[in-house]
């Protein structure tokens, strides 16, 4: 099973530095999940790894090849982008194309494609009037048309429903118990959390942290601070060397600072603070800690 | 490159746009040749049989050149249209590959669709004229078959190039009917007839008009290498410029 390696990996357009000497890796057997805020180069680095888009500099490698210099391409990385369909064309003839150009005997695949991802009865129908969650499932068969080692995905989760993420999130797992490797790129972190074994965080293009999801969570200890002055504790907490964000009306999540400093903070500031206790960061805390950028999370 | 081939025909299989031309052309042709012989000799239309009634009679080549005009550009951009271009490109990442395999289909599509059409011509006519009491054609049958199948296989080549080149399927539709009945057509044959003969649609009315008219008309055989050239020019540019671009 080939593992994806990312070295070096630059992309520019223009003055803009989408993806800057990026260094990184997706295990085989694992998820790992790809995230960063609108416009940190997510999206640039999957179509450069895909063979999409190329780049200034470095290289985006699968089991040491180029994708386009893989044999069948399709049969060892199945992605999904922001393909669309044509509107006209039945969800079986739209696989029946994806299924000759992975290069792959049709029909009993791309039924076989189709009943797994719950899409079987639609099979005949015109893809245009099928919903987001529909053409996700549809974008998911056609990734898997070639029986992948691999898979690239962009924001998998968008447009299903809540039946839908649970099926998604089954069967990325069942893929990565079944030795394949997963990259998936999503903005639902509390899902990521659930969902991946690792993560890869960037930020303007560059790494900023990569590693074991439950790691990276641990490795962030957060003190929870209530208090009606909110305003003021976080001024207070922030002159002392705190770092701190907003958590709810009424509380912060204070790092930096141990409990007890915390508490000698508010009373010298005669702040009122009438609830505190430790929290582990979860995995939005810390990616919002690691790129100081409260306001891309969606 | 025989299994691209068979892939871009199974994209025109499984979408309504072939079968809409299709259709399209075959009741066009009908109702023209239908016309042109029923209302020969009405109100100054040239008279039955003669070479002024067989050049509107079988210059079907016009419709079905400019119906695999659009198709073609439909197959080029369309994919980007309709954003199947990314699917098409991890299926094959070679966009040169990609790019040979439309022009090759498109190409072979419209000398089939051509011939395909001058013959569906003929049969609509020939009964037509017996009733008529023509037996005898004064123009080369032959020689039109050949032009309408060449033309309407450079056209189609020329609309996947267009439509390669546009990425935008309504722009590269009104522009490419725009440049070949309002510049060309219009403008360029009445007002500059020595620099129109040499455009596509000048040396494709040289291929399928009976009636050559010496200066504002190439004989057959260049307007065909003519034809070929713009083909082969817009092709390779298209070619270049898909190449070097970067996916929307």
């Amino acid at each position: 099973m080939p593992d994806i390696a990312l070295t070096g990996l630059t992309k520019r357009y223009a003055a803009v530095t989408a993806v800057d000497h990026l260094t990184t890796r997706a295990r085989t057997g694992r998820i790992t999940a790809f995230l960063g805020a609108n416009g940190s180069g997510k999206t640039t680095t999957m179509r450069l790894l895909l063979g999409l888009s190329e780049p200034d500099s470095g290289s985006a490698l699968i089991g040491g090849l180029r994708y386009r210099d893989l044999p069948h391409p399709s049969r060892v990385v199945g992605a999904v982008l922001d393909q669309g369909f044509h509107p006209h064309r039945s969800a079986r003839n739209h696989l029946r194309i994806v299924a000759a150009q992975a290069g792959v005997s049709q029909h009993r695949v791309v039924d076989d494609v189709l009943a797994e991802v719950g899409l079987a009865e639609a099979a005949r129908r015109w893809v245009g009037g099928f919903s987001l969650g529909m053409r996700q499932r549809l974008n998911l068969a056609a990734a898997m048309i070639g029986r992948p080692e691999n898979l690239v995905l962009d924001e998998p989760f968008n447009g299903l429903d809540p039946a839908g993420i649970h099926w998604m999130r089954g069967y990325l797992r069942s893929f990565a118990d079944d030795g394949g490797s997963v990259l998936l790129s999503s903005h639902l972190l509390a899902e990521i959390a659930h969902s991946a074994d690792d993560a890869i965080i960037i930020d303007h293009g560059r790494l900023v942290s990569a590693g074991p999801v439950s790691s990276l969570a641990a490795a962030s200890p957060k003190t929870r601070v209530t208090t009606p002055d909110r305003v003021a504790l976080a001024a207070a907490l922030t002159r002392a060397g705190a770092e701190v964000r907003p958590a709810g009306e009424d509380s912060l999540l204070v790092a930096n600072l141990s409990a007890e400093e915390i508490a000698r903070v508010a009373l010298d500031a005669r702040l009122l603070v009438t609830e505190m206790g430790a929290e582990n960061g979860d995995l939005e805390t810390v990616f919002i800690s690691l790129i100081d950028r409260t306001e891309v999370i969606s | 490159m025989t299994a691209l081939l068979r892939i871009e025909l199974l994209k025109l299989r499984t979408a309504p746009a072939a079968w809409v031309a299709l259709v399209l052309t075959a009741l066009l042709t009908v109702t023209s040749v239908f016309s042109s012989v029923l209302l020969a000799g009405v109100q100054g239309a040239p008279a039955v049989g003669t070479v002024g009634n067989m050049s509107k009679v079988f210059a079907t080549g016009v419709v079905s050149a400019n119906v695999m005009l659009v198709l073609g550009i439909m197959m080029a951009a369309g994919e980007d249209r309709h954003r199947t271009i990314l699917a098409t490109y991890l299926g094959e990442p070679h966009r040169g590959r990609i790019l040979v395999a439309k022009l090759v289909t498109a190409g072979g599509l419209g000398l089939l669709y051509g011939a395909l059409t001058f013959a569906l011509t003929l049969a609509v006519a020939a009964p037509l004229y017996a009733t008529k009491g023509v037996h005898d054609y004064p123009v080369s049958i032959g020689a039109l078959w050949l032009g309408t199948t060449l033309l309407t296989g450079c056209f189609g080549l020329l609309g996947v190039a267009l439509g390669a080149l546009t990425r935008n399927t309504v722009g590269a539709i009104i522009g490419a009917l725009g440049w070949v009945f309002l510049i060309e057509l219009a403008i360029l044959q009445p007002l500059l007839p020595t620099v129109a003969k040499w455009l596509p649609t000048g040396a494709a009315i040289a291929l399928t008009t009976p009636v050559q008219v010496p200066g504002t008309n190439l004989a057959p055989a260049l307007a065909a290498l003519v034809l070929v050239g713009w083909a082969t020019a817009v092709a390779l540019l298209a070619s270049r410029v898909t190449l070097n671009r970067e996916l929307r």
